[in-house]
């Protein structure tokens, strides 16, 4: 048994025995996603446990945990299982294992590490919400998980854990891995859903197509995260008040968070939810341990590369959903992206803004034309091409995109005061509004940076730079 | 009507009424079930349930712009031109109005500051990448991209950027034309293939900005109803090769009939410009055709100009025919 598990980078990781660890307790095994060793560690007892129970009394214990959604939007799953019509059947789960925002790799070791917890935490949703079939969906570049989720599936059914009247009960379910072929909307619900259907990936719009009432096949179906489900099995053989008992009242459990950037020590660490603060990732010792040797903290994206961007001011704020959404951003799927003050903040708008618009599907015209367009601006801007006016057009593209005002952080050094998450969209779904949140960020927070990049001028910067606001 | 029919056995008769009620009373009627009462632009509008707002407000005569919405086919709010400010209750949204059935006192706002600037900013994405051809394209003056720019875009446009290239135009078909640098990717031709012909021979390729229609390698898009596609474009990326630069629309004169070239009898309209015939259109028949047609019908109006098509009779004289007239040809016909 080594340290860092299947990792080197990551020794040291997940072997200290003070936090607590919900779904990384397996990761310092080198074994961790054979059958033997989950086994050994414990593996299927909630499922047993699970099983003991009725699926109403499991729900209600899903519910009592508050277990919140990894995906994004942090919905809580046992409130989101209780949204399908009764009656109706079939009804499916499909596991959203196509984690592809910028900076979030936590699916991907879940699913590579410990594929077995995430198919017991299957087992119990479709036990508790009352659902015949499982999909789970992997994102098309993780050939890695795709092959230990395959081995785990056929471990699994092998050993009846999975299949027809599981361990001996009449309670039958299918687990079926489909392999996507990579595209970040597909991340979205509805567009993972149409993509496993067979169709492009492109979202549907909601109402009506929300998956719960008309998912799959028309039919009922629960969208999970890879996350969320994995906590599952923790709850169901210790019980919500276990869980609950971790984290905050509003933020039960631990949530895991993918630190990338300029930190000594990046990486996918298990976090206390709601307690933890931007601080403590960054610079406590179990974490990152500071900003790499000589360089402070210039900005950082606290949700995935679609959310807005915090200053060192925000350093203090939880991990909860709501104070970082009244501070102008959002925790997203936990990817956290740090940046010092040697970044070029023009350009790191740009190289988001660049996979946003590559990544559009094409249905929402904001989106296909906009996204481009935000890219040339910025791409003219950063070889110092650009002029004034460049910089009022990018608030204006913006503003075709997301009316109305667009959330940034407060800052202190210009006096901002913080316009709340979230904002209006004339897109179906967040990849549109995700080419323009660097933007507007990177804007709102340096003007400076930008000015500095521009050479011609017809007009003075900042009326420029205010114009769209 | 099945489950009106119960109301109607057990309603008193009109006689029993007046006799046991002193006040007379005259029988309210029967409120319409299917009728729920929004509000369009603060007007009460009653509109039939299960409508979406975009048909609720053309049928209050409110005329929302719309791109990718056909009447005839299902919505898949692609084009974002029909967003307006809907207030559902809980203060007001965008909402794409072809997919938002109506509920009970829902406002639409379809002049509002917040909607007016949505419909200018997709107007000026959707021409962004539009070569703007219009002097010579087909479609002009009967473009709906073309009306809408004018009555609700921004007038100008302040994109500077290079606009997309690609060939122009490829034949996609015997018949069909595609210009890929007009299309908006409004998803009406696709999904008429999918939906109303049943045959998926286009289909979106490639993806965000690269995104275009196309038909599969090597297979033309051989259907039998290839040109609802071209009637249905609400550009000119789509055009029907016995049209092309044939006339303007301003010129032509047109009446409607009845298409002859099956049993079916679809509505059509013939359109003509210097006295030949150069176009069919489907015309939207409710019992009947919704529009549609089948290319044999839409296109056989070729055969009255064709070089091929026989003028006079013809005799055979000595087993080769020779040009007659009908004063002598009609007497010689076989019996």
């Amino acid at each position: 048994m080594s340290a860092g598990g299947n990792y080197p980078w990551a020794a040291g990781y997940y072997d200290d025995g003070d936090r607590p660890q919900i779904v990384t307790s397996r990761f310092k095994y080198e074994d961790s996603y054979t059958l033997e060793r989950y086994l050994a560690t414990g593996g299927y007892e909630g499922l047993k446990a699970a099983l003991a129970r009725t699926p109403a009394q499991m729900h209600d214990e899903v519910k009592n945990s508050t277990l919140l959604g990894r995906g994004g939007a942090g919905f809580p799953a046992g409130v989101k299982w209780g949204h399908t019509p009764q009656g109706t059947r079939p009804r499916y789960l499909v596991v959203n294992g196509d984690e592809s925002e910028p900076g979030t790799y936590k699916d991907r070791l879940l699913m590579e590490l410990d594929p077995h917890q995430l198919i017991e935490g299957c087992l119990i949703a479709c036990y508790a919400a009352g659902l015949s079939q499982c999909f789970l969906y992997i994102r098309g570049e993780m050939a890695l998980a795709h092959e230990r989720v395959a081995r785990a599936l056929n471990d699994a059914y092998a050993a009846g854990y999975i299949g027809k009247n599981i361990l001996g009960t009449d309670f039958s379910v299918d687990i079926v891995m489909h392999w996507g072929a990579g595209a970040y909307v597909v991340g979205e619900e509805t567009a993972l859903i149409e993509s496993l259907e067979g169709e492009r990936g492109m979202p549907r719009l909601k109402p009506p197509y929300f998956p719960a009432a008309i998912g799959l096949y028309g039919k009922p179906t629960i969208v999970n995260n890879v996350e969320t489900l994995s906590n599952l099995p923790f709850i169901a053989s210790n019980g919500s008040a276990a869980y609950t008992a971790i984290g905050t009242e509003t933020s039960p459990g631990t949530r895991m968070i993918a630190v990338s950037g300029h930190v000594k020590r990046p990486g996918v660490f298990e976090i206390i939810n709601g307690s933890t603060t931007f601080r403590d990732v960054f610079y406590g010792e179990e974490f990152c341990q500071g900003i790499r040797d000589g360089h402070e903290l210039k900005a950082f994206v606290p949700g995935g590369g679609s959310a807005p961007w915090f200053v060192p001011d925000q350093l203090d704020l939880p991990f909860e959903g709501r104070p970082v959404g009244a501070a102008g951003s959002m925790l997203g799927s936990g990817a956290l992206m740090v940046m010092d003050e040697t970044t070029d903040i023009p350009k790191a708008a740009y190289t988001l803004t660049r996979f946003y618009a590559h990544e559009s599907c094409g249905k929402c015209v904001p989106c296909r034309e906009g996204g481009t367009w935000l890219e040339r601006i910025l791409a003219r801007v950063c070889e110092g091409k650009g002029t004034d006016r460049d910089l009022a057009q990018l608030y204006e593209v913006g503003a075709s995109i997301c009316p109305g005002n667009f959330p940034h952080a407060a800052s202190e050094r210009l006096g901002l005061e913080a316009v709340p998450f979230p904002y209006k969209m004339t897109t179906i779904c967040f990849v549109g509004p995700s080419a323009y949140a660097p933007v507007n960020s990177a804007l709102v927070l340096f003007p400076e940076e930008f000015e500095a990049k521009i050479t011609k001028r017809s007009i003075p910067v900042s009326a420029a730079v205010g114009g769209g606001q | 009507m099945s489950d009106t029919k119960p109301d109607d056995v057990t309603e008193p008769a009109p006689d029993d009424a007046a006799v046991s009620e002193a006040t007379d009373e005259v029988a309210e009627p029967e409120p319409d079930p299917n009728a729920v009462t929004i509000f369009i632009d603060g007007k009460e509008v009653i509109a039939r349930k299960g409508d979406m707002v975009i048909k609720a407000a053309q049928d209050a005569g409110v005329y929302i712009p719309r791109f990718c919405y056909h009447e005839r086919m299902n919505p898949v709010g692609m084009c974002r031109m029909c967003i307006c400010e809907v207030d559902s209750g809980r203060g007001p949204g965008l909402a794409p109005t072809c997919m938002v059935p109506v509920a009970p006192d829902m406002k639409v706002f379809t002049e509002s500051e917040t909607t007016k600037r949505v419909q200018e900013g997709v107007l000026e994405l959707l021409l962004a990448n539009h070569p703007l051809d219009c002097p010579v394209c087909d479609k002009g003056g009967e473009c709906p991209l073309q009306d809408n720019a004018m009555t609700h875009g921004p007038g100008e446009s302040r994109f500077v950027e290079e606009k997309r290239h690609y060939e122009k135009p490829i034949p996609i078909s015997d018949l069909v034309f595609l210009d890929r640098e007009r299309c908006i990717l409004c998803d009406r031709c696709t999904r008429f293939a999918d939906e109303v012909a049943g045959d998926k021979l286009i289909h979106f390729t490639h993806r965000g900005n690269q995104t275009q229609v196309l038909t599969f390698p090597d297979e033309p898009f051989a259907s039998y109803f290839s040109g609802n596609t071209v009637q249905i474009c609400p550009v000119g990326a789509l055009t029907a090769k016995p049209y092309r630069f044939k006339a303007r629309p301003w010129d032509l004169s047109q009446v409607e009939s009845t298409c002859t070239a099956c049993s079916v009898g679809c509505r059509v309209v013939v359109q003509a410009s210097q006295d030949r015939v150069l176009r069919k259109q489907g015309v939207d028949s409710d019992p009947l055709n919704w529009g549609w047609m089948c290319d044999r019908g839409r296109f056989d109006f070729e055969a009255v100009n064709s070089e091929l098509r026989l003028g006079t009779p013809a005799v055979k004289v000595d087993g080769e025919l020779v040009e007659a007239n009908w004063a002598t040809g009609w007497p010689r016909r076989p019996s």
